[in-house]
């Protein structure tokens, strides 16, 4: 398959994730598309290594999965955190820190 | 070193006085404050051998300024030490005095502690070796003028004069302290001998800038000396306690500006010293028509001290520096008895100061009634006391300098002094008395002082005449015999006509009062003031106040406001919803790569 | 290298972090105090004037005779003001707050560098504004407002100029810059971009808008440093910064600016006079002193350079001064009004040091306010006459608010209350005193340690 093809679909996933994001106003799945856009990154990052075959690529995108993780953990506690004090998973009941 | 002591014992004690005065008691704060007038005196006289032998006596004390010449420094010759000496020992007598005179008062700390450094003050004036230290004393003669005139602190018009005084001299301080620093700006220095040395070798107080810095001191002279038009606040500040009337009158303060045309005089430029001359003639009179109306005790001997002062500017101003400072110690003898026995008058007769209701007095105070004799006799310009003497050499000197005009202000001054001196003697003590009331002669530490300055009246004007006591360098005009009979037979028709008026008291002169009592508003000199400087100056304030500064205030707010509107604007941005920033994010990273992927073509 | 003077109340300042308390208070005096004595053995040791202002050194910190002087009001003023700070609430977080704006003042007057000087002048604002905004007056959120806005605006100018001066010339470093050249026209430029910045802060007439209410509602202390020794900043950055970095320039601009300062030092005093209130009249009569330093720091002479260190030395002073009596004043009669008369007859002393702090602060020889104003004077005098005459015009007005001031709160038979000074208070006021007469009776302990730098100044404004 040409490496276009996985840059296509890591694009199009990114798109889908920025648009959850944007888009939906529930914690969780704002979460879930902040995972979807880290990987189709991670995607694009192992296509370019396979094309260009070079590691850094796929180093690259463990240390994304890392991060990831990290980001889950924190983003569930806020979620939790959120859920506690708002009985509510949308995030714009939290709209407090504000101009 | 003994001259710097002159100025150090005063000085000392009004510092002990402020600050340990608490402890030491009533009687001692006045015997300490006196005892340290009269060793300055001392100091003073002591220094009379070594005049002998050399023309100065300086003393250079430390540094002060960074200015050239601003150095704590004094400089004393023969003729500053006349005046100093009396200067002295006037306060030293004045001093005594108010320890009888203030002995019921509450606030002797303070009132000596002022006394004193009101003297050293005026010693700084007479003695200062540059213009910088002269300021100084020049600068706290008005401000312990104000401390003292404000002494009884209750009286709220004690409190009007203070503020009516201090503002006034500072007018004059002002435009000393602009003359002070023009004559720096153009001579580099503020040395009084190498100021008149560069005067005298190049001339040049003829320029322009320096006639305006010595028009300027003129001016500073003028409001300390309370001469027209800056008199107002001399007869005001009798408000205050009498013997402080006294030293301001006769020992210090309102000599000050004749001391300083004295030692300015090579310096000034000689238009200006015309002016001061003309200025003071003009004063002379005006003061003692004023003088002629007042019913005020201390306000007639307040105009005449105004009128006197006059007669020593034009003597100073046509450079009869010898007449001028012959005028000035016998003045301060005269004033200073006078002022003090019209203070034993006060206590006496329970603080009633309208002469219309006094009379009388001289079976029942034979001490003061003497004294205030010599020193009408010397107000009114009669042998044999001082003050025949030296209002005769002014009047010589007028016509030495062939200044008609001068010579007949001078002589019509003198008539018209002669007229109220009667008038003032007259009326408290020889008319009948108006109202019965118990009066007595005052404490003996009160008619001691008056006594020697009385008898001091008496004898120093022929004792200078015939040449027996020295009053510096210079000599008097030559007077001729015609001038000396003119002015006392002035003298004598002006005292015999008073006397004849009054002598049956006021009540049977009203037809002459009636005329006379119409000058008695000063012609309306304190009107004109408050039309023409104190209203517009309140005015003045009151717009900047409502206007300029509110405009100013107005401004910070259109600033506040500004910010205000344009945060709320922008606050919309920031609304808290995540998805909106995130927009704005991708927004404004799309924006930034088409940016740079068009710049970069 | 004088980091003591910056690290004292740094520690200071830390150690109200630890639960001290009580010990708060003397800290902080004690670090005003160490300040002051450290820096006034320097200028007499003359650590200043062994490292003037040479473009070999390149160090970043320094200090020469004019900010030694400066340094010791800074530590005489802040210990002063610490002392008068009792009964304040949540006295950890006040004080280290007062000592971090000590390090920041101090800071400005060391920095070398323009970057540095920049990041002190904005710090500076922080404590002050918290100081202001948490223990200020009634007035204390709008006056507050106002000071920040208002210097902020000045400050952003100001930042404008050093990055566009500091690019432009390669380094930041103040004795670099002294030597670089610039053409007329540039240095005029940058000299009104720095001036923004100073004009604000001294307050320079017409920009004193934020003054009435900042020393209105600042809490007492705060105002006595805010007129003391933050406005002598603005003076120090006008003196030591524009004049030696823009010679020409200021030369230039020095007619229109000396004008400003002659209408604003008559000005304020004429506002004085109409003020009915403690905190009013020393605010008008400080933007009255200040207008009339700052006609000296202009002028970039050396005599104008040593009349304008004695007179801000000398008004710090004397504010000060002003400020603790009007707080005993307050502390008395419950208002900073003043029209309560009769005081004098219950307070005795407090009359005598009343009198003695407004007859310093009208300019009476032997006191410290008559040597800065007549040194002040003396060297307008020399290019310009005709705004030294009208500045002198404020020896009258400023005795008409003087005794006015004096009349309304000692004469008189009003019903007044509270007693005379405590042992305390006195211990606050004499030491003050002294230092008043002192500078008034010998102003050269001043000037002699800044001949040498001021020569210099004199060299580069040729």
């Amino acid at each position: 398959m040409p490496t276009q093809a996985y840059l296509l679909l890591g694009a199009l996933l990114f798109s889908l994730g920025t648009l959850g994001v944007v888009l939906r106003t529930n914690a969780l799945a704002m979460l879930i598309s902040v995972e979807l856009m880290l990987n189709a990154v991670n995607v694009t990052f192992v296509a370019a290594a396979r094309e260009f075959g070079d590691l850094d690529g796929q180093v690259i995108a463990f240390f994304v999965i890392a991060v990831a993780a990290a980001e889950v953990a924190v983003g569930l506690a806020i979620v939790i955190d959120l859920a506690r004090r708002k009985r509510s998973l949308d995030v714009d009941e939290a709209s407090e820190l504000r101009g | 070193m003994t001259l710097a002591l002159v100025v150090a014992f005063p000085l000392a004690a009004a510092i002990l006085i402020a600050l340990a005065g608490g402890r030491l008691g009533r009687r001692t704060t006045g015997v300490v404050a006196s005892l340290a007038i009269f060793l300055s005196f001392g100091a003073a006289a002591s220094m009379i051998a070594t005049m002998l032998s050399r023309p100065l006596i300086e003393a250079r004390i430390g540094p002060w300024l960074p200015i050239a010449g601003a150095d704590f420094a004094l400089v004393v010759d023969s003729s500053m030490l006349a005046v100093t000496l009396t200067i002295t020992g006037v306060s030293a007598l004045i001093s005594v005095y108010s320890i009888g005179y203030l002995a019921h008062d509450r606030g002797t700390q303070r009132y000596f502690a002022a006394l004193d450094l009101f003297v050293a003050a005026m010693l700084l004036i007479v003695l200062a070796s540059n213009l910088a230290l002269l300021f100084a004393g020049w600068e706290l003669v008005g401000l312990c003028s104000y401390l003292l005139i404000g002494h009884v602190r209750e009286r709220p018009a004690a409190g009007a004069a203070a503020v009516r005084a201090f503002v006034v001299s500072r007018v004059g301080d002002a435009a000393f302290l602009g003359g002070i620093l023009l004559i720096a700006t153009s001579f580099h220095t503020l040395d009084l001998a190498q100021i008149a040395g560069v005067a005298i070798e190049h001339g040049n107080m003829g320029t322009d800038p320096l006639v305006v810095a010595s028009a300027l001191l003129l001016v500073g002279a003028l409001a300390k000396s309370a001469q027209f038009p800056l008199h107002v606040w001399l007869p005001d500040a009798m408000e205050g306690p009498t013997p402080v009337s006294a030293l301001i009158q006769a020992a210090t303060m309102v000599t000050g500006g004749v001391v300083l045309l004295m030692r300015m005089r090579s310096a000034l430029a000689p238009d200006v010293l015309q002016a001061a001359a003309i200025i003071g003639g003009f004063t002379a009179l005006g003061a003692a028509l004023v003088a002629m109306g007042q019913r005020d005790l201390r306000r007639v001997l307040a105009w005449s001290t105004i009128s006197q002062v006059g007669l020593m500017f034009v003597a100073a101003g046509l450079g009869a520096v010898f007449a001028a400072r012959f005028h000035l110690i016998s003045h301060a003898l005269f004033k200073a008895t006078l002022l003090l026995g019209s203070g034993s008058v006060v206590h006496a007769a329970s603080d009633e100061l309208d002469i219309g209701r006094l009379g009388g007095l001289g079976r029942r105070m034979r001490w003061t009634a003497g004294a205030f004799a010599v020193g009408t006799l010397a107000l009114a310009a009669l042998p044999p006391v001082s003050g025949f003497f030296s209002n005769e050499g002014i009047a010589a000197a007028a016509l030495a300098e062939s200044e008609p005009f001068l010579l007949g202000l001078a002589l019509v001054t003198s008539f018209i002094s002669a007229f109220y001196a009667a008038r003032l003697f007259v009326l408290v003590f020889v008319a009948r008395p108006t109202v019965e009331r118990e009066v007595h002669e005052s404490s003996v530490v009160m008619v001691i002082p008056i006594a020697i300055l009385a008898a001091g009246a008496l004898v120093f004007g022929g004792l200078v005449s015939s040449g027996v006591l020295p009053i510096g360098s210079g000599r008097a005009d030559e007077a001729p015999i015609s001038i000396v009979a003119i002015s006392f037979a002035i003298a004598l028709a002006g005292f015999s006509l008073g006397w004849l008026t009054y002598r049956h008291g006021l009540e049977r002169a009203r037809p002459v009062e009636e005329v006379t009592g119409r000058l008695a508003n000063g012609f309306g000199v304190d009107w004109v003031y408050r039309v023409t400087f104190e209203q517009p100056f309140t005015a003045i304030a009151r717009e900047l106040d409502t206007g300029a500064e509110r405009a100013n205030q107005l401004a910070i707010d259109g600033l506040v406001l500004l910010v205000r509107a344009s945060s709320t604007l922008v606050r919309r941005v920031q609304a808290g919803y995540v998805s909106r920033y995130e927009i704005l994010l991708i927004g404004g990273a799309v924006a930034l790569l088409a940016y740079w992927n068009w710049s970069a073509r | 290298m004088p980091v003591e003077i910056l690290v004292i109340p740094l520690i200071v300042a830390l150690a109200c972090a630890l639960p001290i308390g009580a010990l708060a208070r003397p800290l902080a005096v004690l670090g005003g105090l160490i300040v002051a004595a450290d820096a006034a053995a320097g200028l007499w040791l003359g650590y200043g004037v062994s490292s003037p202002m040479d473009p070999a050194i390149g160090s970043i910190l320094g200090a020469d005779g004019f900010s030694g002087a400066m340094l010791v009001l800074t530590g005489v003023l802040f210990a002063t003001g610490a002392a008068a700070s009792t009964g304040v609430r949540s006295p950890r977080g006040y004080f280290a707050l007062w000592s971090l704006l000590q390090v920041t003042v101090s800071g400005v007057f060391l920095a070398r560098d323009l970057v540095l000087f920049f990041i002190f002048w904005e710090a500076m604002l922080v404590p002050l504004a918290l100081l202001m905004w948490l223990w200020g007056g009634a007035d204390r959120r709008a006056a507050t407002f106002r000071f920040v806005l208002y210097t902020m605006t000045g400050s952003a100018l100001f930042l404008i100029g050093i990055i566009a001066l500091g690019v432009g010339a390669g380094t930041f470093s103040i004795p670099a810059l002294a030597g670089y050249r610039l053409s007329e026209g540039s240095q005029i430029a940058f000299a009104v971009l720095f001036l923004a910045a100073f004009a604000v802060k001294l307050p320079l007439f017409p920009f004193h808008g934020w003054l009435p209410r900042a020393y209105a509602a600042a809490p007492l202390p705060v105002a006595l440093v805010l007129s003391g020794i933050v406005a002598k900043t603005a003076v120090y950055g006008i003196a030591r910064i524009c004049v030696p970095l823009f010679p020409l320039g200021m030369s230039d601009l020095a007619p229109g600016l000396v004008a400003l300062a002659a209408v604003g030092t008559l000005y304020g005093a004429l506002l004085a006079t109409r003020q009915c209130d403690t905190r009013g009249l020393i605010a008008f009569s400080s933007l009255s002193h200040l207008n009339l330093i700052g006609l000296a720091a202009v002028l970039g002479t050396v005599e104008a350079a040593r009349a304008v260190i004695v007179a801000s030395v000398s008004h710090g002073l004397v504010v000060a001064a002003l400020f603790l009596l009007a707080g005993m004043l307050a502390s008395r009669t419950g208002s900073s009004a003043f029209a309560t008369g009769g005081l004098a007859a219950r307070a005795p002393v407090l009359a005598m040091f009343t009198t003695f702090a407004i007859v310093a602060a009208i300019g009476v020889p032997g006191t410290s306010g008559f040597a800065g104003e007549f040194l002040v004077l003396a060297s307008a005098y020399v290019r310009f006459p005709g705004a030294g005459l009208v500045a002198t015009l404020v020896v009258i007005v400023a005795a008409v608010y003087g005794v006015r001031f004096l009349r309304a709160t000692f004469f008189g038979a009003g019903a007044a209350r509270g007693d005379d000074l405590s042992r305390r208070e006195r211990a606050i006021l004499i030491p003050l005193f002294v230092l008043i007469l002192v500078v008034g009776l010998a102003p050269w302990t001043l000037t002699d340690s800044v001949r040498l730098v001021t020569a210099q100044t004199a060299e580069l404004h040729r």
